[in-house]
């Protein structure tokens, strides 16, 4: 490579071009950048999200080892004194822990509803705390933090000390023997608030802040919603006394480590049998990870479409420029320039043009990641797991990736138009005035189109990618929707043509109209990869937009069908598919008893894990659910066993999502871990849920009750008995009972579809920049466009054009090139949402849905497109009406 | 001796007058300037007591907690165990070890101490517990120690039967309860970390010691003022000592200490020096001085000797600093090497002893309890300079507060 | 055919002068074109032949003195205004042709008519007769990378003509044909100018060109040497 010749070509020739058209350039930067933001945000949100599966003890302790937790529910504080034993005096610390979640209570002016602040209660002894060697760093402990009222420094005064020191004395039992307390994150600070009012189960809990949860200075922030009580606290306040959730174990340092660690591993497994599970932090986190893979890769497969759509534009702007710039390069052909110079000159811009843009991509994406961090958050708060996250943060690695996707953008998108530069002849053969068409022959092959199209539908027809931990990806229903934008986007260019025809009387009755199609009926490259571009993004956004509308219709019918009861009660520290929150049976009971009360349906939903993979099961009065409810079958049971409690106790209903993540059938046998052992059941049923993608099974509640040694209950479903208001008994029950999340069935309704919406929010997020993105694009294709038509704007000009007719022509093509896409784009997204109804959504998430189009919003977005299409069009042929005749020629 | 040294001794307790003085745990988990007059408390209680002295011995103090009395009789295992009534209550072991002299090696000599505490909030709704554990490594001078501090239940706690406290993984307990006196063996498990483990067995080598007049030993001029105190001054030491990678079987001597009581303070002193001795004939010498303010030392300071047949006798004795050690982690300076003279009661003849550290660094600095102290191993010599037995020497109130 | 500088000249140019930055490109132009006249455009390279023809069609403007096309002055005109003058009064003739490259020869040619609003039945008409006049009706759905430069030219003096304007400009309109091919096109033009009384001026460097006009103005740097 000669490197002088190749530092010539970019001196004195790209930076230069570049520095001409200052706009151009940091247009064509911004889609890059745009293009890596979108992807660089959802990744780091997602990461966000994931890390955000804190293991909360980690911020106290380190790291744990091991982690002891039962099938399900809670063990009793018995096996301590055992697991103590057990381990003799190996040197193990020994952490038992109660979490909780809680919300912050309701004003009472606020309406029951979801998305109040929800915190994380974390319960351990902590006295002993200050035994690990991660906290000997901390300057202060937990009962000695309110000191400063009476601090120990002016101890000088003499005998006073002694005074003093009985104060400090006292405080410190003061605040060990104080009532339940929480430590809360230094985030409140300065602001520590004296106390906190939290929902514990249907209770509403006033809960003195005692000081700020102590950290050495080095250690991990404490995420904002994490409370610490005190062990035996927390116990008495979630109704757990004598019981703990999992204890967790960290082996002290010194020799030998690794040979302690796999002892203490056999030692708890041997002892615990099937009593309990042996995890570690690092498997907790990574069955999250696993948890909301699909959910994830969804997400960054949705980011990448921004991204797609930019590298049409870039390829177009380059292919633009080496077009208008081909005089240039033949002369410089003539005078010797080798052609391998040429090309690494074009790719070497493209690939400052892509550095420069993933640069500016990742900060902006890095940005755009604390809105999105938001978005995911919810999600993953709504269907998975609590998520503390509230800022994503970047990290070298995510920077570089970010530098590589905007370079491998660019360099792919430049590449050809490299070639064709480089493939110019020298000037003394360069034919005058023809334009070379942009693009390949390729990119006009219709016969191509129609094969990607069913190269589409066979892989539309193939399952899904197994994941570990039951997760699914649709990797072929993604190559599917790729052929098919691939292939819908050749196409689509054959559009082009057929409107110019159809439209051909408007060129007999209007000039400008006419120069306009003529244009069309013989598209160029740019044309054919513009209408691509904006047929990807439309055809995408429809068809999302087609999904949403399906699920929702589905959802609305599910709702309709299973939510019967007149009221739903929960506590209202319920906040998400994390939280567990209870009401106590002797609440349940007076619910029901009220005298406005017909029935009354308890549910109770315990976390399980079924082979290692967690999940929901839950337990009803199915008599009164057989009699009462409308139950949305996938399969209906045929057994009528199930509905007698005397009889059913082997038998299980599953929802749809339990069935496609386990792959069990109706008749299947489930081998169910309890508190209680073992217990077989055989499916007699599959329903629909479309709240829980984790799946659930529903067993009497008579028998769930009995396995799980636990009365508590997590909703309750009321009907009322006939000429009872609603309404007024709600406020009756809210009134004395503020710790309960009471909804009318309308209510319940509305609050259902609006988490239904707020899960969409960031898939339609994406959907709209990539549009915008498109947009953009076609107004940079007409800019391309009639750059390279200088000449004959300057003939139209001599015929007398005005700038209006000019403007009019190019709002008519750039109609055209958006009509076309649209249509294209329309028909792309009625495939696409079949393909994602069907397939993809099925075959990850597990959902059957009903097929809707949202006509409305569907005519609304083609509007919208065609109309900035014309009006961003009509612009810049105002802008090229402008353009000064082109001297060179 | 300033008021913040003051301060930190008062922390960590008031000397128990006529029996060896021991520091006690300070509770909270903080090391903070703030942190440590929980156990001010009893000064305040001292005070109040001290002025009303009567000759009456009360049944309880005004918190409540049992106060020892005269004529107490003593049943065996179930005083060894725990006393809840009592405020306050240790075990204290502390002994040198030795392992087998092995073709071309020298023994090997190492220095432990394992201690447990008790103590009851003032309204006895809860048992805390401190226990500490040091091991010196005679021939490198690696000196380790960690601390626990715990509430009881699950993971603490001290049996009311027999001698069977627990803490975490350490423990110190009678392997059966139900043998007679002078047969007892008490087994003691513990650690440091991961860094070092101490599975020992102590068979009592001489019969238990009940210092002081009547089952009692005075603390003071308050009428609560006392505790019960009860000594193995020479148990057979033998078991297993694990030093990082490296596992030792090891023999030697220990000594142990059991004392129960409610809670005597005196707002004169500073700090305390004790020492026990370990004579290679046989006998034993206990001795404790009580520095007062203004660097005097308090007339309840006394040096015991315990005869080889068990039996205890006070003598007059004088304390020499021969030379001082400054703890580069707290800054507090020790007087690490001492000189000890009094009378041998065998011989009536005027005797001095030297104390030798085994290492200058045996500085337990107080990560969890918050009392910094020096609890060391030596070696004893007499006037001629010939190694007469082997001591224990703690040294409190030294340090004047914590760099943290 | 005689010059007839009769009451109303098509075109009147009158001390025109043109800076580009510092040097005086146009210097004191005046001369003044009668109807039907043909007025050769003459001078060596960057005599200002160029710039004065995009001065008279309104693409450039002049800095001082006035430019009228039918007694309208040009150079007074805004954008709208020049663009209506130029589809009524003018034809251009390039000598890169500047046919729309999607459009076919009888498309090109319509194109001036769609401007001026001429009724479809006429349009076709005059199209139609138009082709026929520079003998190309065989040719008329060929697109202009289907033409020969000749058949390209001829479109294009057909488009300059099928609106009838009062002035033609063209620029050196043979100098991309070659000298059969440009004869033709010379003829064809003297022909269509006497036939339609359409006043011509033609900028040139060919003796053969500047042959078939009544009149030469011979330019050189910026001044009117001779013909003025």
């Amino acid at each position: 490579m000669n490197v002088p010749v190749l530092s010539l070509l970019l001196r004195r020739f790209s930076l230069r071009h570049a520095r001409l058209a200052p706009r151009a350039t940091a247009l064509l930067v911004g889609i890059l950048a745009l293009g890596v933001a979108v992807f660089v945000s959802i990744r780091l949100a997602n990461r966000a999200a994931v890390s955000s599966f804190t293991h909360f003890t980690d911020t106290l302790t380190g790291q744990s080892d091991f982690i002891v937790q039962a099938p399900t529910g809670t063990l009793p504080e018995s096996v301590l004194r055992e697991l103590r034993t057990a381990l003799g005096a190996r040197p193990v610390q020994i952490i038992p822990v109660v979490e909780a979640t809680a919300a912050q209570a309701q004003r009472p002016d606020e309406a029951a509803g979801f998305g109040r602040t929800s915190y994380t209660l974390l319960g351990v002894d902590l006295l002993s705390l200050a035994n690990l060697a991660s906290q000997s760093k901390v300057e202060r402990g937990y009962f000695n933090q309110n000191q400063s009222q009476n601090p120990g420094q002016d101890l000088g005064t003499g005998g006073r000390a002694a005074q003093n020191g009985d104060a400090g004395a006292d405080a410190f039992w003061r605040a060990y023997n104080a009532g339940p307390q929480v430590w809360v994150s230094a985030a409140f600070a300065p602001a520590v608030p004296k106390s906190l009012d939290l929902v514990l189960d249907e209770r509403v809990r006033t809960l003195t802040v005692a000081g700020v949860i102590p950290t050495a200075k080095e250690a991990p922030r404490v995420p904002p919603t994490l409370l610490i009580l005190d062990l035996p606290h927390l116990q008495e306040l979630t109704g757990k006394v004598g019981r703990v959730d999992r204890v967790e174990f960290l082996i002290e340092p010194g020799p030998r480590a690794a040979e302690r660690r796999d002892e203490l591993k056999s030692i708890l497994e041997t002892l615990g049998g099937e009593r309990w599970l042996v995890t570690t932090p690092g498997a907790q986190r990574e069955s999250a990870e696993t948890m909301t893979r699909a959910f994830r890769l969804n997400l960054t497969i949705l980011s990448l479409i921004a991204l797609l759509v930019g590298l049409y534009l870039i390829f177009q702007a380059l292919d633009g420029a080496v077009v208008r710039r081909r005089t240039e390069i033949a002369i410089l052909r003539s005078l010797g320039v080798e052609e391998r110079a040429i090309q690494t000159a074009w790719l070497t811009e493209a690939a400052v043009l892509g550095l420069v843009g993933g640069a500016l991509g990742v900060g902006l994406g890095w940005a755009g990641a604390q809105v999105a961090v938001r978005a995911v958050g919810q999600t993953v708060n709504a269907l998975y797991y609590s998520s503390t996250v509230d800022a994503a943060s970047l990290d070298p690695g995510e920077i570089a990736l970010g530098l590589v996707v905007g370079l491998g953008a660019s360099l792919i998108a430049g590449w050809w138009p490299a070639r064709l530069a480089a493939r110019t002849p020298p000037a003394q053969v360069l034919p005058r005035g023809v334009a070379p068409a942009a693009g390949g022959r390729w990119q006009r092959s219709f016969a191509l189109g129609a094969v990607c199209v069913l190269l589409g539908v066979a892989f539309a027809q193939l399952p899904p990618l197994r994941l570990d931990g039951a997760g699914r990806f649709p990797l072929a229903g993604y190559a599917a929707a790729f052929f098919w934008i691939f292939g819908g986007g050749l196409m689509c260019g054959w559009l082009l043509p057929l409107l110019a025809h159809a439209a051909r009387a408007l060129g007999t009755v209007w000039a400008p109209g006419r120069v306009a199609l003529s244009h069309l009926r013989r598209p160029s490259g740019r044309h054919r990869l513009s209408v691509a571009a904006l047929h990807c993004a439309v055809g995408m956004a429809a068809g999302m937009a087609i999904l949403v509308a399906s699920f929702e219709l589905t959802v609305r019918g599910w709702i309709e069908r299973s939510l019967q009861a007149d009221l739903y009660i929960a506590s209202a520290g319920a906040q998400g598919a994390s939280t567990a929150n209870f009401i106590s049976a002797a609440a349940a009971d007076r619910l029901a008893a009220h005298p406005a009360v017909d029935a009354a349906a308890r549910l109770t939903a315990a976390r399980i894990s079924l082979d290692g993979i967690p999940t929901l099961l839950t337990g009803t009065d199915l008599a009164l659910m057989g009699a009462r409810s409308d139950m949305p079958w996938i399969k209906a049971p045929d057994d009528p066993a199930l509905w007698e409690t005397a009889r059913n106790a082997r038998l299980a209903l599953v929802s749809e999502a339990f069935s496609e993540r386990f792959r069990k059938k109706a008749g299947d046998v489930l081998r169910v871990p309890t508190p209680a052992g073992l217990q077989t059941l055989t499916i007699a049923g599959i329903y629909a849920d479309y709240g829980n993608e984790r799946g659930s099974i529903m067993i009497d509640r008579a028998h769930l009750m009995q396995w799980l040694g636990d009365d508590r209950v997590t909703n309750v479903s009321l009907w009322l008995k006939p000429g009872s208001n609603a309404d007024l008994l709600r406020e009756e029950l809210r009134k004395e009972y503020p710790g309960l999340a009471i909804f009318t069935n309308a209510k319940l309704r509305g609050e259902v579809l609006r988490i239904f919406r707020q899960t969409f929010a960031i898939t339609y997020a994406l959907e709209v920049i990539a549009v915008l993105v498109a947009v953009v694009g076609l107004a940079l294709t007409l800019t391309s466009v009639l750059l390279d038509r200088r000449e004959e704007l300057t003939t139209l000009r001599a015929l007398g054009f005005t700038r209006r007719e000019l403007a009019g022509a190019a709002a008519l093509e750039g109609g055209v090139v958006a009509g076309a896409a649209v249509a294209g784009g329309l028909t792309l997204s009625v495939a696409l949402g079949w393909l994602l109804i069907y397939v993809i959504n099925k075959q990850s998430f597990g959902w059957t849905l009903g097929f809707a189009l949202p006509w409305g919003q569907l005519a609304a977005l083609a509007a919208a497109v065609v109309g900035t299409g014309v009006a961003v069009s009509y612009l810049v042929g105002r802008w090229g009406a402008d353009l000064p005749a082109d001297r060179e020629e | 001796m300033t008021m913040k040294t003051l301060r930190r001794f008062s922390e960590v307790g008031t000397p128990l007058r006529g029996v060896r003085p021991r520091h006690r745990p300070r509770l909270g988990a903080d090391r903070s300037e703030s942190g440590p007059y929980l156990l001010l408390t009893f000064l305040i209680f001292a005070l109040v007591l001290a002025s009303s002295l009567r000759a009456q011995i009360p049944l309880t103090t005004a918190e409540g907690f049992a106060v020892p009395q005269p004529g107490k009789v003593f049943s065996f295992p179930r005083d060894h165990g725990s006393h809840p009534e009592f405020k306050l209550e240790w075990w204290y072991l502390t002994g040198h070890l030795y392992t087998e002299a092995a073709e071309g090696k020298n023994a090997r000599r190492f220095g432990f101490q394992a201690t447990f505490f008790r103590q009851a909030a003032p309204d006895k709704s809860t048992q805390l517990q401190l226990a500490h554990m040091a091991l010196l490594d005679a021939a490198t001078g690696k000196f380790l120690h960690q601390e626990r501090l715990d509430r009881s239940g699950w993971d603490a706690a001290a049996s009311t039967e027999t001698l069977d406290v627990r803490q975490g993984p350490w423990s110190l307990r009678l392997t059966d309860p139900a043998a007679v006196a002078g047969a007892e063996r008490i087994e003691l498990r513990g650690g440091i970390q991961a860094e070092a483990a101490l599975a020992l067995t102590f068979v009592p080598a001489k019969p238990l010691v009940v210092f002081g007049e009547n089952s009692v030993s005075r603390k003071g001029a308050a009428p609560t003022a006392a505790s019960y105190y009860l000594t193995f001054s020479r148990l057979r030491a033998e078991g297993e000592l694990t030093l990082g990678t490296e596992k030792f079987g090891v023999r030697g001597e220990a000594w142990m200490d059991h004392e129960i009581s409610s809670s005597q303070l005196d707002t004169n002193q500073v700090g305390w020096d004790w020492v026990s001795i370990q004579f290679t004939d046989g006998r034993e010498l206990m001795v404790y001085q009580l520095r007062t303010r203004g660097g005097g030392t308090d007339p309840a300071s006394s040096l015991t000797w315990v005869d080889a047949a068990g039996k205890p006798g006070k003598r007059s004795f004088k304390w020499e600093v021969l030379d001082t050690w400054k703890s580069p982690e707290t800054g507090a300076v020790y007087p690490v090497r001492i000189a000890l003279a009094t009378t041998d009661p065998a011989t009536g003849a005027a005797v001095r002893y030297t104390l030798e550290p085994l290492a200058r660094a045996q500085e337990l600095a107080g990560s969890v309890g918050g009392i910094a102290y020096w609890e060391g191993a030596c070696r004893v010599f007499d006037a001629t300079g010939r190694e007469v037995g082997s001591a224990y020497m703690e040294l409190t109130g030294y340090a004047a507060g914590l760099k943290l | 055919m005689a010059s007839d500088s009769a009451a109303t000249p098509v075109l009147n140019v009158s001390a025109v002068v043109k800076n580009y930055g510092a040097r005086r490109v146009l210097d004191d132009v005046s001369f003044t074109v009668g109807p039907g006249e043909r007025v050769a455009l003459t001078g060596p390279s960057g005599s200002g032949k160029t710039t004065l023809l995009n001065c008279l069609g309104g693409v450039d403007r002049p800095d001082a003195g006035s430019i009228s096309v039918r007694g309208t002055p040009v150079h007074t005109l805004d954008s709208v205004a020049l663009a209506r003058l130029r589809r009524l009064e003018i034809g251009t003739i390039f000598q890169f042709f500047h046919l729309l490259p999607t459009l076919t020869a009888a498309e090109n040619i319509e194109l001036p008519l769609q401007l001026i609003n001429v009724p479809a039945p006429e349009r076709a008409a005059r199209v139609a007769s138009a082709l026929d006049r520079v003998g190309l009706t065989p040719r008329a759905a060929a697109l202009p990378g289907q033409l020969s430069g000749g058949e390209q030219q001829r479109v294009a003096i057909a488009r300059a003509l099928v609106h009838r304007p009062g002035l033609i400009l063209a620029d050196e309109p043979t100098g991309n044909l070659d000298s059969a091919n440009g004869a033709n096109i010379l003829a064809l033009l003297r022909e269509l100018s006497d036939e339609t009384g359409t006043a011509l001026v033609l900028v040139t460097h060919s003796e053969d060109a500047a042959a078939i006009c009544h009149r030469r103005i011979n330019l050189r740097d910026g001044r009117i040497v001779s013909g003025g």
